[in-house]
């Protein structure tokens, strides 16, 4: 068993009231770990507190170079594609650039604004962005949740075969349960503060996305939502 | 603003409608000129060489006012929306102050300043200051968070998060903030130089309005009104071409 990359301890977050309640969470290298659970139960503060955004108290270990998708207002507008993706770099690294924008699959874009491209592709540059530092943990903020649906769809299956290709350790917050179960190894049900339960995916990767529809994981997913009351 | 052989035709129109009055001779020609007798004023007025000298002189008072007015509006809008001590504190100030009409502060400068430039440029500043310093405040306070997660996260210079981030991020409120202070920037001249100025477009139609010269005034208030659309024009057209993802519409 490999060695725990993150570790989260009795973490507490207070804000008006107490939100996270001495939680623990434990994340392998390279593992793939999705967290689901009721809106306000604390799933964004969880991946802030992670992150070092957020102070709380209890024992939180994190590697330090770490990747952060969000959901909304995801780029800067004023910055072309190139520039958003080199915000993070020291300087502008064109060799890097053109290794992103051929894993984005988004080359001949990268003088283009944000407002130029469609939803999928500001998310997936936004991806870029987050992985251009070569973080060790990559944090997502329900990154596909402001997208429709068809695009949504398209864009979990870009997301498995990227993952299948870098094997960077990725936290994932999602209300969707079907895209959960799609991309991890793991997944944990938030409740009242803390981790109320945990499901192992026993399916093997690269998933295809027909699996959504059959038998075993239609039984997971109705034992997840089960989970959440 | 767009133009089209719509608009075109229907400007052409009012200007014939304009012109047939005062042909017809509907009404009294030395109160209401008709728009050749307006053209000619202007011409004589450009030959003159005076109305490149009033023209100069107004641009000139209107452009060092924003310059002063728009930077210190910026600056302060900028530390305030950053550092919340400084907003709670001073900024109620700056909002009782902005309930004053600025033209009605002009005699007030009359009789503390004189009728100089620097009266003249104090109120312009005046004036524009605030529509400066409130769109930058809103614009700051109004950063969506992740720009600034994302800031925090990337970037361990904070000088490269504010030239970076928080500067920029509030540029679309800023157009629109400096389009409005181009407009007022255009009232204070004219007004400021109504009294007590010995050149300026305003200058010029006060005094054109002493002799009765209404084709003078008119072609003074047409000559206000295109300098106050080309500098409009202009600053949208640079700001698109300098911010081409603003939407400056
Ligand atoms: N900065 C803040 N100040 C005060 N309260 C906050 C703050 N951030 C979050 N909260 C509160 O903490 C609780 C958890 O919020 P959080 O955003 O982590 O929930 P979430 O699980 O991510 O919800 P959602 O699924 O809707 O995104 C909510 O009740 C929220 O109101
Ligand atoms: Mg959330």
């Amino acid at each position: 068993m490999s060695h725990a990359l993150v570790s989260v301890k009795g973490l507490n977050v207070h804000f008006k009231e107490p939100v996270l309640k001495g939680l623990f969470l434990s994340v392998k290298k390279g593992e793939f770990v999705s967290i689901v659970g009721k809106s306000g139960v604390g799933k964004s503060t969880l991946l802030n507190a992670i992150s070092g955004l957020l102070k709380g108290e209890g024992e939180i270990h994190a590697p330090p170079t770490i990747g952060f998708v969000f959901q909304n207002h995801s780029l800067f507008p004023w910055m072309t594609v190139k520039e958003n993706l080199s915000f993070g770099l020291h300087e502008n690294d064109e060799k890097k650039i053109q290794e992103l924008m051929a894993l984005l699959e988004m080359q001949g874009k990268e003088n283009d604004y944000p407002t130029q491209l469609s939803g999928g592709q500001q998310q997936r540059v936004s991806l870029g962005r987050a992985l251009a530092t070569n973080p060790s943990l990559l944090l997502m903020d329900e990154p596909f949740s402001s997208l429709d649906g068809h695009t949504r769809l398209r864009m979990q299956e870009w997301m498995m075969n990227l993952i299948q290709k870098i094997d960077t350790t990725t936290i994932l917050v999602t209300h969707d349960v079907d895209e959960a179960i799609l991309l991890s190894d793991r997944i944990v049900v938030m409740k009242d503060g803390s981790i109320h339960s945990e499901h192992v995916v026993p399916f093997t990767k690269p998933r295809l996305n027909e699996i959504r529809y059959q038998q075993p994981f239609q039984e997971l997913k109705k034992k997840i939502i089960e989970s959440y009351d | 603003m767009k133009m089209n052989w719509k608009a075109l035709a229907f400007l052409a129109g009012m200007l014939a409608f304009w012109h047939g009055i005062v042909w017809m001779q509907l009404v009294n020609t030395a109160l209401f000129p008709g728009p050749f007798a307006v053209l000619e004023a202007g011409i004589s007025w450009f030959n003159s060489g005076i109305l490149l000298q009033d023209v100069g002189t107004s641009i000139w008072r209107l452009l060092t006012g924003l310059a002063i007015g728009g930077t210190l509006g910026i600056l302060l809008g900028l530390a305030m929306g950053r550092i919340f001590f400084l907003e709670e504190t001073a900024a109620p100030f700056f909002h009782i102050l902005r309930a004053f009409p600025p033209v009605a502060i002009i005699p007030l400068i009359i009789v503390w300043l004189g009728i100089g430039d620097i009266a003249k440029i104090f109120s312009i500043a005046f004036a524009v200051f605030f529509p400066l310093w409130i769109s930058t405040l809103i614009g700051v306070k109004s950063i969506p968070k992740e720009y600034l997660k994302v800031a925090t996260l990337f970037s361990k210079h904070p000088l490269k998060t504010l030239t970076r981030v928080v500067i920029p991020a509030p540029l679309p409120f800023l157009v629109s903030g400096v389009r409005i202070a181009i407009g007022m920037g255009f009232i204070m001249v004219f007004v400021s130089e109504l009294a007590g100025a010995s050149s300026g477009l305003g200058y010029f139609i006060a005094s054109a309005q002493i002799v009765y010269r209404v084709d003078q005034m008119m072609a003074g208030l047409i000559v206000l009104g295109l300098l106050s659309f080309l500098t409009d024009y202009l600053f949208v057209r640079v700001s698109q071409r300098l911010f081409p993802w603003v939407n400056v519409q």
